[in-house]
Parts: structure tokens; sequence; C-alpha cells
């Protein structure tokens, strides 16, 4: 698992048509960014490179439901813009068989896709100024972290954990002072007292690890792909290579 | 995640729910969506459960086969639920929310072939992605051949343990490698093809869908049940 997939029924509806809201906006940017490739190149190699995702993504490495996903692989291959349109199609194509919900769509890929435009951008940066593999290996695990953060920042900033106390000021009480729920209890069901600090300390104890597990396992796996693909066919890394060195 | 296995169960299955057309199933899953999201007791989430079992049942899927699909949104809620309250109601409850949407989404995948799904995201969808979506359908089993003989090669060369997650990592690097490269191999040939047809990346199909038959009635009126009962 080198990335969460929010299931469906964890987050408030306004949150996913956000994240969906979000998500269309930098498709069609995506979309309009890359109109000017050759449009009969642009459209298999999509295609192939988020069937590859895909396949990826069925293989555990373990017996945890540990996988790749190769988003940062598809950025230096496809360029940023394009591996976000990847993504989606990846995410879209999992939702359907139940792996990440379908009403989360927007959000698991934007996370996703993020993680694969910043993977791209970083590894250009990195390609000129590093050789080939490293630069692989740096951008794949700043982008999953910086993908880990978007999650769990998101989740903090906006409130949106359906078990965390959130201030959803929505009444007013009998001696006319404000009443102030939680999300879920705004949804009608009532935690006990004392749990909201530890629930982050909880959430955070189980998806940290398994991030920088995931981060350290995608960064090997891009490098070794990188270094694979630099030795035998240095021209597929062309996009993201300016005169970086194998 | 079998996705080999949902897809020729989807081919092959000739049960009512199968020669349904696209519209109805998606109503339906639609409807078990809302059900689930709106969902906030045991007993409703229970009844939705049950209505996608019992339908998937009815289109004779061993449902002993559903509980790999099922274990991946299990194992999600779960992460997603224990960080919050920590062991209670809750937790099962969304951990309940995530295992029934998934099921309810391969209620219709595993009734409904992909190709045939494809005619309705055209309405919604971009012609652009909408041929990307398909093309990435194709591609993930034409890949999957070539994977299934270089993970055999690779297992019987010594090079994989089911217990050894970093050393199975070390040597998957060129088996991707390789992959990765038959892939846009693949690719080029069919963008010759795409060539030979004029340059156009439009795979064409346009934005027509299956229209509703008789088997439809099933899916439909099972969802307004639910609409009226849940809801």
């Amino acid at each position: 698992m080198t990335h969460l997939h929010i299931p469906d029924g964890v987050i408030p509806a306004f949150w996913l048509v956000t994240g969906f809201a979000l998500t269309g906006i930098i498709l069609a940017l995506a979309l309009y960014k890359t109109r000017g490739e050759e449009s009969g190149r642009r459209l298999p190699r999509l295609g192939v490179v988020a069937g590859v995702m895909l396949l990826v993504m069925s293989v555990p490495l373990g017996f945890l439901p540990v996988h790749l996903n190769l988003a940062v692989l598809a950025g230096i291959i496809l360029g940023p813009w394009l591996a976000f349109i990847a993504t989606f199609l990846v995410n879209m194509f999992l939702a359907l068989v139940g792996h990440g919900g379908i009403t989360a769509l927007g959000l698991n890929s934007l996370i996703l896709g993020l993680e694969a435009m910043l993977g791209g951008w970083f590894f250009r940066g990195l390609a000129r100024k590093m050789p080939l593999v490293p630069a692989a290996a740096g951008a794949t695990a700043i982008a999953m972290l910086l993908s880990l953060s978007l999650l769990v920042g998101l989740m903090t900033a906006l409130d949106i954990h359906p078990l965390l106390p959130g201030e959803h000021r929505h009444g007013v009480g009998l001696e006319g002072r404000e009443e102030s729920t939680t999300v879920l209890e705004h949804h009608g069901y009532h935690l006990p007292a004392g749990r909201s600090k530890v629930s982050w300390q909880r959430f955070l104890a189980l998806v940290l690890p398994l991030g920088l597990l995931g981060a350290f396992l995608e960064a090997t796996a891009v490098a070794l792909v990188v270094a694979f693909l630099a030795r035998v066919r240095p021209d597929i890394l062309s996009p993201g290579r300016a005169g970086g060195r194998s | 995640m079998d996705l080999a296995l949902i897809d020729n169960y989807a081919h092959r299955g000739k049960t009512p729910l199968h020669r349904a057309s696209p519209i109805g199933k998606v109503f339906l899953t639609c409807v078990l969506l809302l059900g689930v999201i709106r969902a906030r007791t045991y007993l409703e989430l229970t009844l939705l459960f049950c209505c996608g079992a019992v339908a998937l049942f009815l289109s004779r899927f061993p449902f002993t086969r559903l509980l790999p699909f099922l274990f991946l949104p299990a194992f999600f809620g779960t992460v997603f639920a224990a960080g919050g309250s920590g062991a209670g109601p809750p937790l099962f409850l969304i951990m309940g929310k995530a295992v029934t949407a998934a099921l309810s989404l391969l209620l219709l995948l595993l009734t409904t072939p992909l190709p045939r799904l494809m005619g309705l995201l055209r309405v919604v969808l971009p012609g652009f992605l909408a041929d990307a979506f398909f093309i990435t359908y194709r591609s993930f089993f034409l890949l999957w051949g070539s994977l299934e003989n270089l993970l055999l090669i690779y297992k019987m060369r010594g090079g994989y343990s089911s217990r050894a997650l970093f050393t199975n990592l070390l040597h998957l690097g060129p088996v991707l490698g390789v992959l990765v490269l038959h892939a846009l191999d693949s690719m080029e040939r069919f963008s010759w093809v795409l060539a030979l047809r004029g340059g156009s990346a439009s795979l064409g199909g346009g934005r027509v869908w299956e229209k509703p038959n008789r088997y439809d009635l099933y899916p439909l009126l099972l969802g307004i049940i639910l609409l009226v009962v849940v809801l």
C-alpha cells in the first residue's frame, strides 16, 4: 500500500463534491495542456502506462495489502499532466472494483494524481543536477511524502475525518449558546468523552508507518526501473533527462 | 484483485442481471451507494449488504471468490475508522460501509462487461478520456499475460519469497522494466495503427448507449424498492 485509498462512507458529501470539482479542474487543465501533443501517440501512451500502473497494483508484495503504484514513474515517462490523467483512469478502474470508494474518486485521484505530477516535476528538476537513478528515487520519495502529507493535512485541516470532533455549529442551545457538535454527532453518532485527542495520534500511528514503508518501497522500485530503462532504452526517459547522467 | 476473473465472469454470465442493459444496473448501484452513504445503523447497512449479496447470488457468482475483493475495502475502512474512536460500533459501521459500497460496485462490474459500460461512460466523460479508459482496460489484459510469464520466470529462478518483501522488490525492478518496455513497444505499434487510420486519436463509438430491455425490470424494481424502503 504505497498510498491510501479512501473508501466510501468515510468522508462527508461536501468534501467529496469538492474533491470531484478540483479533480475536474485539473483534468480539464491537463487535457488543455497536452492538446498540442501528437494525438495518435498521446492516447495509446497514456492508456498503456495506466494499464501498467493497474497491473502493478494487482501484485501484492507480501501478506499485507502492500503494492506499488508507479505514479511517479508515470510522471517521469508521460510528463506531469498526462500522468494526472493516467492516475484518474487508474483510480476510476480501481473504484469500480471496490478498491477505493467511487464517491471518493475525486479525492483519491487528487492525492495520487498530485503525487504523479509532483514526481514528474521533481524528477525533471533533479535530473539536471544528479544522475537519473538517485533523481528518480529522490523525486519519488519527496512526492510520496508530500502526497501523504496532503492526505493527512487535508483530513486535519478540513476536519473531514468522520470520527473526529469538528466545530460544526448548527444550532442554538436552550440557554441561547451555540451548540457545537462533532461531525459524527452531526450524523447521529455519539463518541465517548476524551477520545478526540487520542484519535489523530492513533490515525497517524496507523497511517505513517504504512506510508513511510510505502514511500521507501516505491522509491526503490522506481529507481530500479529507471536504472534498467536508462541502461536499455534511455530515450524513454527523455522528457525528464535534460542533461542528467545515468 | 483478480480483474481477469471479473471480466471473464461479466462476459460469460447469462443470468437476467447479465442480460439487463447497463443503465438499469447503474441505477441499482447508485441506489445502493446512496443507501450506504446515508446509512446510520447496522440494520440499514445489513439490509443493503443483503440486497447486493442476494443479487450477486442470483447472478450465480460464487460468494467465496468475492471475499478477496472485499478484503481491501475492509482493510482501508478499518485503517480510517480505527484512527478515530478505537474499537467500538463506529469502526464496524465504517468498515461495513466500505465493504457494502465495494459489493455494490462489484455487482455492477461482475454483471456488465466493461465495453458495454463504456458506452454509458462516453455520455459523461470527454471522448479522449473514454478512449483512454478503454485502452487502459485493453492494455491491462494484454499485459497480464506478459506479467504472468515474467513472474513465473522470476519465481522459477528463485527470485520470489512470500516473506522477503525487500528482496522481492529488488528482483522485481528488472521485471517491471521489461514490462514497461513491452508496454511501450505495444504502444508504438498501436500508434502506427492509429496513424494508418488517419492519425485520429479517437476510437469512435460516439455517445450512444445500449437501449434498455425487459431484463432491466429486475434491477430497476429492486432499485426502486430499496429507494423507498431505505431512503
